[in-house]
């Protein structure tokens, strides 16, 4: 099979949600000798890739775009496995979570699903995470995007709070940030000086991804 | 209208049957004594224990026996007033009465004089207050518009100053912290003229939220617990999102729902036997296309009619959202 072929595979098992597929598309590639760091970036994530697209024009549901998600899981883990010990420069580093005294992270999960399986390393801090955690771990993970979400109305405020340490910290310029959360919007971003609001995890992807193209 | 009530006076819609109450019921039974709920503060989870279930503490499990989760509904009052500053705009709420509160909370306000769309402040919310006051339709006012202009770490309070300032009604607030949700029930009762004084005549309503699927966490299980000492009424709220936070399907979302709200009704109930309790319910699907909470789908609705029901059924009174 070319080389082409291979990568047309990958892509549409990750559209296809087909994991047998995606395997498939893996072993052919050894077979082919073609790199795996390659297959990932040009075959499964132009599938993720087009995915998003979909579920932001709403062509495609939640459910399909979270199926297509655990397959690229299984096959970046895979890859990923492989290349232990070669180092496959990351795209980026992101740190991200749900501000202190709140608990929602539905939303907070699905974009760091979604970021991730774009090549980004996304370290998810979890929910309830004190500002000066999310500094704490930007400054070890050496991230390159800190994003956070909030929920409510009397938590939003964290994120404003992010913002304040990160410049004590001495780092908010090797730092974009980016905030959501059902109550957050445009206006408060500026307000608070944050890089960008993001209404959904597409918006987030589209965003990190127009940064690391800069 | 009695505990475990089959109603038979229902006229028009009417989407649970008897026996799916009943079966709801069980199922909820069911679930909340061998999966149980994830509940996490050790002085809440010290109480359930006390009081017969069976707690594990390394993993903040609780499983509930089912007497005591029946006890809990029949001790609930069916009937209570939710009082305001001015006795004559006190609300009845329990039984086949129907109140209305205004919704919240807005972050943004369009100025009524100017147009202008900028954030909210503390006098916008204390206009709105003022302005519901004086409304027929509203009953009870709940936190219409977020105080931007305040330092947030006491916001609330803020909010509760401009609010008692400018309303008569009851008050059902939005909390975050035991600290600060202290210091309110200390605000209330400082207009009432004691702590004894407001536990007569309540002119606040205390809220706390289970987090869909099954868990209660301890800022929630801390605020029911000072609540009930104090004897007022609480709200305990659930919004599940079908197919995000709970099943897909509206009776199994029904049923983690219903137990994540008598898991905390239990607590309320062994703490102050009889405390006034509002079975609270804003469940609605979770949008698919758009990853969305939509109140505006008919689901939500639908849920609301069902929590009615529900509410007859036990003898508690409700809260739903509107449509």
């Amino acid at each position: 099979m070319s080389k082409e072929l291979i990568l047309k595979a990958a892509a549409e098992s990750i559209i296809e949600s087909d994991e047998d597929k995606a395997l498939e598309a893996l072993a052919q590639a050894d077979a082919e000798g073609i790199d795996v760091v390659e297959l990932l970036s040009e075959g499964y994530s132009a599938g993720m890739r087009e995915l998003g697209d979909q579920f932001g024009r709403g062509e495609i549901f939640l459910p399909e775009l979270i199926f297509s998600t655990e397959v690229m899981k299984v096959v970046t883990e895979k890859i990923e496995a492989r290349m232990e010990g070669s180092d496959a420069p990351k795209k980026g580093v992101m740190v991200i979570g749900t501000v202190a005294g709140d608990v929602h992270d539905i939303g907070k999960g699905i974009v760091a699903s979604l970021v991730k399986t774009n090549g980004i390393e996304v370290h998810d801090l979890g929910r309830e995470v004190p500002a000066e955690v999310f500094v704490e771990k930007a400054i070890e993970y050496k991230a390159d995007f800190v994003g956070s979400s909030a929920l409510l109305t009397t938590t939003m405020t964290e994120q404003k709070k992010i913002e304040e340490l990160l410049v004590k910290a001495g780092i908010r310029d090797k730092v974009k940030t980016l905030v959501g959360g059902a109550p957050v919007t445009k206006r408060w971003a500026e307000k608070i000086g944050a890089d960008a609001y993001c209404e959904d995890a597409t918006d987030a992807v589209n965003v990190i991804l127009s940064w690391l193209n800069d | 209208m009695g505990k475990f009530k089959h109603e038979t006076d229902i006229q028009g819609y009417c989407i649970l049957s008897n026996e799916d109450l009943d079966a709801l019921h069980e199922a909820t039974l069911d679930l909340m004594e061998d999966f149980g709920l994830q509940i996490h503060g050790d002085e809440a989870l010290e109480i359930y224990s006390a009081a017969g279930c069976d707690v594990d503490r390394e993993n903040d499990r609780v499983r509930f026996p089912r007497n005591l989760v029946n006890d809990s509904i029949e001790s609930c009052p069916e009937e209570f007033t939710l009082c305001g500053r001015d006795p004559k705009n006190d609300t009845l709420v329990g039984g086949k009465n129907v109140a209305f509160k205004n919704f919240g909370t807005g972050v943004l306000m369009i100025d009524p004089y100017t147009g202008e769309v900028r954030d909210s402040t503390k006098e916008d919310l204390g206009n709105v207050a003022r302005f519901c006051d004086a409304l027929e339709a509203v009953d009870v006012f709940s936190i219409a518009v977020a105080a931007g202009d305040v330092d947030q770490r006491v916001k609330s309070l803020h909010e509760a100053e401009v609010v008692f300032n400018n309303l008569t009604k009851n008050f059902a607030h939005d909390l975050e912290g035991v600290k600060n949700t202290q210091r309110f029930i200390d605000m209330a009762a400082a207009i009432q003229g004691g702590y004894d004084k407001l536990r007569e005549r309540p002119i606040i309503t205390m809220g706390a939220c289970p987090n869909s699927p099954l868990e209660i966490n301890e800022n929630e299980t801390s605020i029911i617990a000072l609540s009930a000492r104090h004897g007022l009424p609480i709200d305990i709220l659930s919004m599940g999102l079908c197919g995000g936070t709970t099943p897909a399907t509206l009776a199994g979302t029904l049923v983690t729902t219903n137990a994540e709200i008598l898991g905390g009704i239990v607590l309320s109930q062994i703490i102050n036997k009889g405390n006034p309790i509002l079975y609270g319910s804003s469940t609605t699907i979770m949008d698919m296309r758009s990853a969305t909470s939509p109140v505006g789908a008919p689901e939500h609705a639908m849920f609301g009619s069902a929590v009615g029901q529900i509410g007859h059924y036990y003898g508690i009174p409700t809260n739903v959202g509107g449509t």
